[in-house]
């Protein structure tokens, strides 16, 4: 029986705002093991691991290591006690150098002097030692994200960490660097190291990992060895029902084009080219689907759609209108509606009431107001209205839209993007993070928005359940271009798609046919 | 949820209670310990119930009250815009310089009935103000420099350029002080209650209030104000002009301070000779702090600020105990209000009970089901 690390005995978490994001959870890592803590956005699993970590506090609950309970208050904490993380989002200083960024807050050199080549030979070693292939002398901003990675696994490893935990560190990965990344963590394993591993792609976690822990809502659903398990036994305690829902839809009659984008280009800040020549079309009355793995360019070309960013060159049309010059109130009234991924930094104002965050996309417009006068009684009919059509659970428009939970902040946000009569709608992510009824309700209205009124969707998800069951249409997204089209999306397989999103295959112009 | 929102409610209206009285305790603790032998008792209830033991002394809590009322009203827009602007306090020195100029430089205001002269004096003053409210504006919005920081430098700039013009043409050489000449009668508001300090302004700022609440939940700009101050990312997706709202916000803000320099120059004295700064803006940002930024509560918290500020002259007058009592009880007060990590633990406690019970009742639900 192999020594028990690291325990967590009866965590419960309420956020400030009322919501349980844990509870009683118990869940234990052993040495020489690698542990996943699978289950589905907003399962818990981050909140947790914060916890762990020192960046939150809990109401109740208690950690041992190495059978001793301790409190951990912060990361520093945390880190003194053994427990590494390695964030999703890398914490590193892009213009200092892999040496200085490893070193960073643990500085060797006599009192206020950096010794930098005690620094760099630190590293060096620690890279030999943990068989983690990167030049301390590089500066972070040219790595790889791979590399990157290996930074940060570094940086937790020179601190003299037992346990590791890893946020999802594939989503950022190609199949290669991932490929890698396995080897490098099996290596940890074998020597000893703890290792957590969050993930929701099961095929990772069967093939790396030799215990699980799955959380649904909160609460842990299952546990055991991997090796007692398999992928459907595993999907079914991450999901609550076994939903593939099927969405009845008739085809898509094609009509005139309501997007167009043509050639287009976009480098962003550090001169890295996100988008390369892009071409293509949304027709009205269907749904277009966008698939790839993240940062394919996804979320820039959303941005330069919408008009939140300015493209380097190309062309893009809304209903036959040039956005190029506009500015996003315009681009609304052309017949514009944006459902942003990054729902509390772009599609609500939290302080403000449910009324004020409905209320913003008509104030440049004279649906609520003459002149300057708003027309408060006329606003809250129709707030009180989306709240009734959408089923936002709310005591009413006056209620902070912070108090509620995401599902419903999302019901408010398609609400009002929805009831605003345009007539192309950028759905960037719309359900990630969201409660299955919430869900199903907002597919639908996607679907039922383009045949009933003729609209056109342009759909950018990571769901390929999602993906494949909502779009008419499916392009593949890969470092900035288009690699796949797929028109007949009833018999598309999974492994095939994910071979072009991943890269491993590519379509010829011929193959993919008519873009526009 | 509903539980959830009347608990954070709650607490927040605690705070401030709590901050208020708090600093009231840590005053009068004070007051017994530096009063002379045998007069606590006397310096207590004057600081306590001081202001309300004479007709005087409540004319003068409502003679403060009057631009605080304003200058808070405005403070809320430019706090609600997410900017801090402090531009007010020098727009109390120099905004009134604007309507003197039209009062004793020209002979527009002579022979008209006061109340059209009133309305020319609140009307100028608040065009002054709004324009100096510009100059700050337009370095954050365009420049990029700190708005605290230009506006605070500014205030000085005011007050020195309002005593230029005042020493250069204004003064009235007869006085064997710096001032202007005294103002005509039908250019002035009216004293009321005999001749105490509290004045007809007071309608004026009343319908400010009114006005301002009024921009602030009903009108298109202040919604945009509002919506672009809580987070400007949203208010640009939505397709709101944020740097047009950052400006109105501001510019609002100056306007009422403007009228709020109009009441109080032209009301509270009988000529202008204002030779330092004078704190009446500084406090429209600790009026609007307590309010929580919303222009409804600004009453209220104008009206305790008014009330701490006279009991503490009131305290002058008749003990030993310096005015400047009411600065330290003041740090107090904003401290608390904006101490948002205050009384959080026992909020979230509360919250964190609500829940537990919802989701037992819940799971009772599902086993009776």
């Amino acid at each position: 029986m192999a020594k028990e690390l690291l325990k967590m005995e009866g965590i419960t978490k309420i956020y400030g705002n009322g919501f349980m994001a844990n509870k009683d959870i118990t869940f234990s890592v052993n040495e020489g093991e690698i542990h996943a803590l699978i289950g589905e956005n907003g399962a818990g699993k981050t909140t947790l691991m914060k916890i762990l970590f020192g960046l939150e506090n809990c109401q109740n609950g208690k950690i041992y290591i190495n059978g001793e309970e301790v409190h951990i208050d912060n990361p520093l904490d945390a880190i003194a006690k053994g427990v590494g993380m390695v964030h999703q989002h890398f914490m590193q200083v892009p213009n200092l150098t892999v040496a200085e960024n490893v070193m960073l807050g643990s500085e060797p050199g006599a009192g206020p002097l950096f010794d930098k080549r005690k620094a760099v030979q630190l590293t060096q070693e620690a890279c030999d030692k943990f068989e983690l292939d990167v030049d301390p002398n590089t500066l972070i901003r040219d790595l790889s994200v791979g590399s990157k990675q290996k930074v940060e696994l570094l940086k937790a490893l020179i601190r003299g960490v037992k346990v590791l935990i890893l946020d999802e560190p594939t989503a950022v990965l190609t199949p290669q660097e991932t490929r890698e990344l396995f080897v490098q963590l099996k290596f940890l394993r074998d020597s000893g190291y703890g290792i957590i591993f969050i993930s929701h792609k099961l095929e990772e976690v069967m093939e790396l990992c030799n215990r699980v822990t799955v959380l649904r809502h909160g609460r842990v659903t299952g546990n055991g060895d991997i090796s007692d398990l398999n992928q459907s036994q595993l999907s079914k305690m991450m999901v609550e029902r076994e939903v593939t829902l099927k969405i009845d839809k008739d085809k898509a009659v094609s009509a005139e084009p309501v997007l167009q984008v043509r050639n287009l280009n976009y480098l962003n800040d550090v001169g890295k080219q996100v988008l390369k020549d892009l071409s293509f079309g949304v027709r009205a009355g269907e749904v277009v689907g966008i698939a790839g793995v993240e940062g394919n360019g996804q979320t820039e070309l959303s941005e330069i759609i919408t008009g939140l960013k300015k493209r380097t060159t190309g062309e893009v049309f809304l209903n036959g209108v040039e956005t190029e010059k506009k500015n996003i109130k315009e681009i609304r009234e052309i017949g514009l509606a944006h459902i942003s991924e990054d729902r509390m930094k772009y599609g609500i104002a939290a302080d403000l009431s449910i009324r004020d965050n409905i209320a913003s996309i008509y104030l440049e417009n004279n649906k609520f107001s003459r002149g300057q006068y708003l027309n408060v009684k006329k606003l809250n009919q129709f707030v009180d209205q989306c709240i009734e059509e959408f089923e936002i659970a709310c005591t009413g428009g006056n209620e902070p839209i912070r108090l509620l939970s995401g599902g419903n902040i999302q019901k408010v946000i398609i609400a009002r993007e929805f009831s605003s009569n345009a007539n192309f709608i950028v759905a960037n992510q719309p359900t990630r993070g969201i409660d299955v009824g919430t869900t199903d309700l907002i597919r639908k209205l996607l679907v039922k928005y383009t045949r009933e009124k003729n609209v056109g969707v342009l759909l950018i998800s990571s769901d390929l359940n999602e993906i494949i069951e909502v779009s008419d249409r499916l392009l593949v997204m890969k470092d900035g271009e288009i690699f796949a089209q797929f028109t007949d999306l009833h018999n598309l397989q999974d492994e095939v798609l994910g071979e072009y999103m991943l890269g491993v295959k590519r379509m010829t112009p011929e193959e993919m046919g008519d873009l526009q | 949820m509903k539980k959830v929102q009347r608990v954070e409610f709650l607490f927040e209206f605690l705070r401030v209670l709590l901050g208020i009285m708090i600093a009231f305790a840590l005053c009068l603790v004070i007051i017994v310990m530096v009063a002379p032998e045998g007069g606590q008792m006397d310096a207590i209830k004057n600081f306590a119930i001081g202001p309300f033991m004479s007709e005087r002394r409540f004319a003068q809590v409502l003679s403060r009250w009057t631009p605080y009322l304003l200058t808070g009203s405005g403070m809320c827009f430019i706090y609600a815009a997410g900017r801090f602007s402090l531009i007010s306090e020098g727009i109390i020195n120099l905004a009134p310089i604007a309507a003197l100029f039209l009062m004793f430089k020209t002979p527009l205001m002579q022979g008209l009935p006061t109340v059209v002269n009133l309305t020319i004096i609140v009307v100028v003053c608040a065009l002054a103000g709004g324009a100096i409210s510009i100059v700050p504006a337009f370095g954050r919005e365009r420049l990029g420099a700190n708005e605290m920081v230009v506006s605070t430098i500014m205030n000085f700039v005011c007050l020195y350029v309002a005593l230029f013009f005042i020493q250069s043409s204004l003064a009235d050489r007869t006085q064997s002080f710096m001032t202007s000449p005294v103002y005509p009668d039908n250019m002035r508001f009216t004293r009321y209650w005999g001749d105490t300090n509290f004045h007809s302004g007071v309608w004026v700022a009343i319908v400010g209030w009114i006005v301002a609440c009024f921009i602030f939940y009903r009108t298109r700009i202040g919604t945009e104000i509002r919506l672009a101050g809580s987070n400007m990312q949203f208010a640009k997706y939505s397709g709101i002009n944020t740097t047009k709202a950052m400006y109105m916000g501001q510019i609002i803000g100056g306007l009422f301070a403007g009228v709020a320099a109009a009441v109080d120059a032209f009301g509270l004295y009988n000529s202008y000779f204002y030779t330092m700064l004078t704190n009446v803006g500084m406090d429209g940002l600790i009026i609007a702090v307590m309010a929580r930024k919303k222009p409804v509560f600004v009453p209220l918290t104008a009206f305790v600020l008014a009330y701490i500020r006279t009991a503490a002259a009131t305290l002058n007058a008749n003990t030993n105990i310096p005015v400047e009592l009411v600065t330290m009880l003041q740090a107090v007060i904003v401290m608390f209000v904006a101490a948002e990590n205050f009384l959080k633990k026992p909020k979230e406690k509360v919250i964190f009970n609500i829940s537990r019970k919802e989701e037992e009742s819940k799971k009772e639900a599902k086993i009776n089901a």
